[in-house]
């Protein structure tokens, strides 16, 4: 038997190719052959997709679509087969989100490689018909009539006086510096300012904090040992030992030092003001303060002049917990603090105009919140606005106040703390139908 | 296109940061100092609602390394804070409240200095993460 990968243009090498073509990665799909036989541990990934079982009356094709954006879920797709050295031919005309089997039909030769390929239809990778497109999980930037290859910094800037650091999906902290926005394959992060009160962070050993006021902490390590705060001369209730991936968060009663004792190996760990852990700070000899990310689209750039304009449509997705801080605005900020996307309590998300009021509410399920893929958004124009979440919508016949000529900020702002790892934003120069707008947000 | 051609990370300027080290008597002074200067150090420019804390570190601690006994800080009396900004701010510079201004990306460190001699022994905590100042007492 013969089993022939193919080459140039029909192997899979040809097959990837098409797919960078279209802007796609392989973390938009991924694709198996098999033989009518059901594996039940299939390994994803590249490889697999040119398996070829000679002789079967007929085969299948696995496919699926995974961590796609709603631009690749709606867009109709068709899978082409390629057998016996024949024309590429469709074996189905679309494709859902999820993994879904398609028969390829009978196929007795096997000098050929079958290679599956999907082909997008549309016009990109970027959101239909947006005017500003920023997938940041996937670091690609589009606006329209600009190009789909653009930097992010034409858009967005960050104000953030110190160093900061952000996990990639494989679990490695990446250093970002002063200022720069923190963007990995999980999105962009958003945080608040922290202090790490343990010296010498990547080097943990026993230690005693400086005085520590009253409220809450988290202690997170890594490494296979633990660590576990006791009170100095501070009381603190709610201590438990803190190991890799289960931080301990307990409260400063009574202000004064915490005592800090490791046992075993830990190569990282954090004492933290606040309630749940947020990114790793690096101290040595002294404690040290991640400042606040504050991001912000200048008034003149294009994302900035859509978000002041008189009608417009926002998206935003992002990651989970985004609103640990809750509540928080969330996205966007304009007119110095008068306009603003908010959340509230895990429940309410509101689009409000301090100054026209009439703001809509919407109330998805609390889940809506806390889920891995939050989808929320907002539109206007001169007969309204609305504000989406969950696929719910919520509307108000009054106008935005009009924007004044000041920058727009962004995922947090006016003071409230920002918690958020958003993994893509958009924006459309009109006010799209409230219909599109539960579409895009739907889960 | 390759993604690796496609995937941009953000390239802002690594400008030189000042760190502005200020002293008040206590938090409402500093408050009140703030509204002044409420460009830098507000994000509110009507009434103080909370610090800017993407360049503000308020509540830190001082103290001067030769005085302490058993590697126990005497904290200095006072309400400190540093203000940090990629450039230099007269305004700032110019504050009665200002102690001494450094830049984290010298030498030269020091772009201002109201204390004197005693600048070689003052340590603070917290700092920003990713300053370092090697100008003895500073961390």
């Amino acid at each position: 038997m013969t089993v022939n990968q193919g080459s140039g243009g029909t192997g899979l090498a040809g097959s990837l190719s098409g797919a960078w073509s279209t802007g796609l990665t392989q973390t938009h799909f991924r694709f198996r052959t098999d033989a009518l036989a059901v594996d039940s541990a299939p390994t994803w990934g590249a490889g697999e997709d040119v398996d070829y079982y000679p002789g079967s009356s007929n085969f299948r094709l696995r496919v699926g679509v995974a961590n796609a954006g709603p631009q690749i879920i709606a867009t109709g797709w068709e899978v082409y087969v390629s057998k016996n050295g024949g024309a590429y031919q469709a074996v189905t005309t679309s494709i859902a989100n999820g993994v879904q089997s398609v028969d390829a039909g009978a196929s007795a030769d096997d000098a050929q490689v079958l290679i599956p390929r999907l082909t997008p239809f549309g016009e990109g990778w970027w959101l239909s018909q947006s005017a500003v497109d920023l997938w940041f999980e996937n670091g690609e930037y589009f606006e329209a009539g600009v190009g789909d290859n653009v930097a992010v910094t034409s858009y967005l800037s960050c104000s953030r006086a110190s160093i900061g650091y952000a996990k990639t999906s494989g679990g490695t902290w990446t250093a970002f510096g002063n200022n720069e926005l923190r963007i990995t394959d999980l999105g962009l992060l958003v945080e608040d300012a922290r202090t790490n009160n343990l010296l010498n962070s990547d080097a943990p050993a026993t230690q005693t904090t400086a005085s520590l006021g009253t409220g809450s902490y988290t202690l997170w390590v890594e490494g296979s040992g633990s660590a576990l705060a006791s009170g100095g001369t501070a009381t603190i209730t709610g201590a438990a030992s803190a190991t890799d991936g289960s931080p301990n968060t307990f409260t400063v009663t009574v202000a004064g030092t915490v005592l800090v004792t490791v046992t075993g190996s830990l190569t990282r760990f954090q004492l933290e003001d606040g309630a749940f852990a947020s990114s790793y700070i690096p101290t040595t000899g002294a404690a040290a303060t991640r400042a606040a990310d504050v991001i912000t689209a200048a008034a003149t750039n294009a994302l900035g002049t859509i978000l002041r304009g008189s009608s417009g449509t926002f998206v935003h997705f992002a990651g989970a917990n985004i609103f640990a801080g809750s509540p928080t605005y969330v996205a966007f900020f304009r007119n110095g603090g008068a306009s603003y996307l908010f959340e509230n309590g895990n429940t309410t998300l509101g689009f409000y105009d301090d100054t026209a009021g009439g703001s809509p509410t919407v109330n998805p399920a609390p889940a809506a919140f806390l889920d891995n893929n939050i989808k929320i958004g907002c539109s206007w124009d001169g007969s309204g606005r609305s504000v989406s979440a969950y696929g719910k919508i919520g509307t108000s016949v009054t106008p935005l106040t009009a924007a004044d000529s000041s920058a727009v900020s962004f995922f947090g702002g006016g003071g409230i703390p920002a918690w958020q790892r958003i993994t893509r934003a958009a924006a459309w120069n009109s006010r799209l139908a409230d219909a599109a707008l539960q579409s895009l947000t739907a889960p | 296109m390759e993604q690796s051609a496609r995937r941009r990370r953000a390239a802002e300027p690594d400008c030189a940061v000042i760190d502005y080290f200020f002293k008040w008597t206590n938090e409402a002074a500093a408050k009140a100092d703030a509204l002044m200067l409420a460009d830098y150090l507000n994000t509110d420019p009507q009434a103080l609602k909370q610090w800017a804390r993407d360049k503000v570190l308020p509540n830190v601690q001082a103290w001067r390394p030769s005085q302490d006994v058993g590697g126990v800080h005497t904290f200095l009396t006072g309400w400190f804070a540093i203000v940090s900004l990629n450039s230099q701010a007269s305004v700032l510079l110019n504050a009665s409240a200002l102690q001494f201004a450094l830049d984290r990306d010298g030498p030269p460190y020091v772009i201002k200095n109201n204390i004197g001699g005693v600048i070689t022994d003052v340590a603070v905590s917290p700092i920003f993460a990713g300053s370092h100042y090697p100008i003895g007492g500073i961390n």
